[in-house]
């Protein structure tokens, strides 16, 4: 059932057995769950069914660190959440982004991939994606069979991995807001309220949560009472609500650690150029970045995979050659591009007359050279490839993990929103080791790739960290990717919630979404949100049931 | 003249006989067994046919490494200041010799001796190899 929160009565009581904050990925996942079982569930969602600019306001916020991102542009308030924005690409995080890494401080979650593997089963059933297998191998036909399916980085060493992305249609599956709106507003155990700010959380004795206060804009405050809390607002909001709660300050947040370690992926737009050489195939990755050549990708596919729906395809480098070098994780998406290929200089010019130098010119003159190169190794004297054709070569753009750094927080802002709440305050800070690893990994795949005789590679990873602002953005971005404020940690001193997402300190306020990610890895993260959530669900049920 | 006197002379005028040798002895080795170096300047540059875009890319290497601007310092560090090196470049034919180079090349990437060229992530030895046409071609302007 939906429920207009706007005409609930000034001061009522609203009781529950479990009370959920927030209905995107995670909120609605576990809606989903608890749907048809032997107890009352309450939604509450800050929006309506569409979108609503007063609303989206709410998320309005300041940046007080060197990155910023969108506080009210990458986060999407209403029915759905951040789902009504979300592109669909789905990858499970790595079997090592779960364990700790002696160069990464504060890396490790409570448990390993194995735990999370049945519920990433379940998310995919859910997001409507093919098998759960992201080895490119059990994908990909023999290129014997077909050339066009020949994997250039697949060695060992180097890697290329897949993002499934969920199915649009018949119905867009990326939409949590549309899709399972019919089955909440059916549901005879779930009421959902809109328009329903949580705007503080509510303890007597500090550890145990009695209620929630709500608000909305029409300014009708009532309260909501439940035997269970799940907080789902997303990975920032989570910590927010979490800090202007001061009855629960000293049990949920004893050790300072509410709203630090924030991380977000981050992503650096041309990074580099690949140059591949003249007589390796990159028909996949080029049909790959083609949307009118996806079914030539379809044709590669083995047949076991009876799934027909999008891949993206990335390289990566293998886990082995990460610890070996102790590099942060990260993806590299290859766009291609074909520069007009200028004359070759003339036999005998004087250098002083040739073109000017400069690295994009530079990418001419190397094309010739890789091609005479390659003649030799091949023993054949012919004309480069693409002599008088258009040069191929392909831009980079990095994914790549951040680390947890605690001086990257979240805090409350000295201004107030409608409800007279503090804003958020968000100082995005990278640490170190996450620049200077991308340098050294993009160095090890241009070694690699002239190892493998694949190419060359130009590294323009930035080797110092500018900040971004409003007037001047530079080459990093957020990829709305937004994590780590109350993370995971068996031991209170070193997280906010237990591997149960239960709050430490706390007896029955639960966390859902990638604000317990004590790790942000380079995945895409909804597909884990979903999976954490289930998996949360499986444990309030057993709580309760 | 003390017998002393006389035996010490003789000591160091054989003494600096044998340095003189030795100091000569490179040399004449090179000389003789391979040739003037310039026959391996040719062999070496020998190896791109896009001479000129390999100079290009040889200058933006230079930039970075100016004190490696000179044929013969290119020549020993392509051969690792190694005379076992260097007398087998000097007694390849052409395509023994690009064999070789090819051969370093990859050697390079497998141990990790590669150099940034304006991003660029290219061997050592393909990098000099450019250099050292650039320097060719430049001997000629």
């Amino acid at each position: 059932m939906f429920i207009d929160a706007r005409s609930v009565p000034e001061g009522s009581a609203v009781s529950s057995d479990i009370c959920i904050i927030g209905a995107g990925a995670a909120g609605i996942t576990l809606a989903r769950e608890f749907n048809g079982q032997k107890m009352n569930v309450c939604v509450l969602e800050s929006g309506g069914l569409e979108f609503d600019a007063t609303t989206q306001s709410l998320y309005k916020g300041e940046n007080t660190g060197p990155l910023t991102i969108g506080l009210d542009t990458e986060r999407v308030r209403y029915f759905g959440g951040t789902t009504n924005l979300w592109a669909g690409a789905c990858r499970p995080l790595d079997p090592d982004d779960f364990g700790a890494r002696d160069w990464i401080p504060s890396s490790g979650w409570p448990f390993k991939r194995t735990e999370l593997e049945p519920c990433y089963k379940r998310a995919h059933k859910l997001c409507g994606l093919g098998p759960f297998d992201y080895d490119i191998n059990d994908w990909i036909r023999d290129p014997k069979d077909n050339p066009r399916c020949f994997i250039p980085f697949d060695n060992g060493r180097l890697a290329t991995t897949l993002f499934q992305m969920v199915p649009r249609k018949p119905d867009d599956l990326r939409r949590f807001g549309s899709v399972y709106r019919q089955d909440l507003k059916a549901s005879e155990n779930i009421k959902v309220y809109l328009f329903a700010n949580v705007t503080k959380l509510v303890s007597n004795d500090g550890a145990e949560l009695t209620n929630v206060t709500v608000n909305t804009l029409s300014h009708n405050p009532f309260s909501v009472f439940a035997r269970i809390f799940i907080l789902a607002t997303g990975g920032i909001e989570n910590a927010r609500i979490l800090l202007l709660s001061t009855d629960i300050q000293e049990a949920a947040n004893a050790y300072d650690l509410v709203g630090r370690y924030f991380m977000a992926h981050l992503e650096l737009k041309n990074v580099g150029v690949f140059l591949p050489s003249p007589t390796v195939s990159m028909q996949y990755f080029r049909d790959n970045n083609s949307d009118a050549k996806r079914v030539d990708v379809g044709k590669c596919r083995k047949k076991s995979i009876n799934w027909d729906g999008a891949t993206d395809a990335v390289l990566t480098i293998s886990e082995k050659l990460r610890h070996e070098h102790k590099l942060v994780n990260f993806t590299v998406a290859l766009e291609e591009f074909t520069p007009t290929m200028p004359p070759a200089p003339p036999r005998g010019s004087s250098l002083s007359k040739l073109s000017s130098r400069s690295p994009d010119s530079l990418l001419f003159h190397l094309s010739r050279v890789l091609a005479d190169s390659d003649d030799r190794e091949a023993g054949i004297a012919k004309e480069a490839s693409w002599q008088g054709k258009q040069l191929v070569a392909y831009r980079l753009t990095n994914t790549s993990e951040t680390t947890p750094n605690p001086n990257s927080r979240v805090t409350l802002a000295r201004e107030t929103d409608q409800f007279n709440c503090n804003r958020v305050a968000l100082n995005w800070t990278l640490s170190d080791i996450d620049l200077e690893s991308l340098q050294r990994g993009y160095r090890i795949i241009g070694q690699e790739v002239g190892r493998a005789g694949l190419g060359r590679l130009r590294s323009s990873v930035p080797t110092r960290f500018e900040g971004s602002t409003s007037k001047k953005r530079t080459v990093f971005w957020s990829q709305h990717h937004h994590m780590g404020t109350t993370r995971m940690h068996a031991d209170p001193k070193k997280g906010v919630v237990d591997a149960n997402c239960k709050v430490h300190g706390t007896s029955n306020l639960f966390i859902a979404g990638s604000s317990v990610f004590p790790t942000s890895g380079c995945a895409t993260p909804t597909l884990t949100i979903i999976a954490l959530a289930m998996r949360l669900a499986d444990h309030v049920k057993g709580k309760l049931l | 003249v003390s017998d002393r006197l006389i035996i010490t002379r003789r000591a160091a005028v054989g003494l600096t006989a044998i340095i003189l040798l030795m100091l000569s002895g490179k040399w004449l080795v090179d000389f003789f067994a391979t040739g003037p170096r310039s026959e391996m300047v040719k062999k070496i540059t020998g190896f791109y046919r896009h001479k000129e875009d390999a100079a290009l890319i040889g200058l933006e290497y230079l930039d970075s490494a100016p004190d490696e601007a000179d044929s013969d310092k290119l020549i020993d560090l392509l051969c690792h200041g190694d005379s076992e090196n260097y007398r087998r470049l000097a007694d390849a034919d052409w395509n023994e010799a690009h064999a070789i180079i090819l051969a370093q090349q990859h050697m390079d990437f497998s141990r990790g001796r590669i150099v940034d060229v304006s991003g660029w992530l290219l061997s050592e030895t393909e990098a000099r190899v450019c250099a050292l046409t650039a320097l060719a071609i430049s001997a000629t302007e």
